[in-house]
């Protein structure tokens, strides 16, 4: 009951979560969280780097699936530093993907694809579990499995 | 992409099955995490991801910055 409780729960928490998010995050307030300066201009006004809320949105989605993807892996006995290594080495490929990919499927330069990224971490992680596996011994017997690995990196942000 | 992810997922799981030893523990996760190292670890990779992908390429700003005298 306790399960069932939990999904309803929490099934109920994103409808609310979404129902505000897609009629509120377009309005033009919730699109520059903050801009930096960087350069002084001759009229005395200053240059500025801007970052939009999509930044904050996604690296604490990004960061809140990491916790879940650690803490999985824990529950099923693989240390934390095997996790680690393994989740950094993953990120050095999905993180250039996400940019990369966009170029490749949508001709942009200066666009990102989560999904793209989330697509090639699909597609490469039982590959790296398999590779780590054989070529570190300690990995052998660390319980790190390709389809649990593939299991707990689903949590990861699939949205384009 | 998804759609072939999906098929794709089917097939390492055929390639791939898994041997259950133990079943999980989500405390055993938990005490995993609640570390200073993953702590950490985890406030680096948002850091490293609000920038990389928050900062704009598409969008640019002028700031303009001004005392409020009677406030001084």
């Amino acid at each position: 009951m306790d399960i069932e409780i939990f999904v309803i729960g929490f099934g109920i928490f994103l409808a609310i979560l979404f129902s505000w998010s897609f009629r509120s995050l377009t309005e033009e307030k919730w699109q520059i969280i903050g801009a930096m300066p960087v350069k002084k201009n001759p009229q005395g006004d200053w240059t500025g780097i801007n970052f939009p809320y999509y930044g904050f949105f996604n690296a604490s989605a990004c960061t809140l699936a990491a916790a879940i993807f650690l803490l999985l892996l824990g529950a099923v006995y693989v240390t934390l530093e095997i996790a680690v290594i393994f989740f950094i080495t993953l990120m050095a490929v999905c993180i250039p993907a996400a940019r990369i990919v966009a170029y490749l499927v949508e001709k942009k330069r200066y666009t990102f694809s989560i999904g793209g990224a989330s697509f090639v971490g699909m597609m490469i992680t039982p590959w790296l579990v398999v590779m780590m596996t054989s070529v570190f011994d300690s990995w052998a017997n660390s319980g790190i499995q390709a389809m649990t690995v593939l299991a707990a990196i689903s949590t990861f942000p699939n949205t384009s | 992409m998804p759609a072939l992810t999906v098929v794709y997922s089917v097939v390492i799981a055929l390639l791939f099955p898994v041997a259950v030893d133990s079943l999980p523990s989500i405390s055993a996760g938990l005490s995993c995490l609640w570390r200073p190292l993953p702590i950490v670890l985890l406030q680096l990779f948002w850091a490293v991801v609000f920038v990389y992908s928050g900062k704009s390429d598409v969008t640019g700003s002028q700031i303009f910055f001004h005392v409020i005298r009677d406030r001084i």
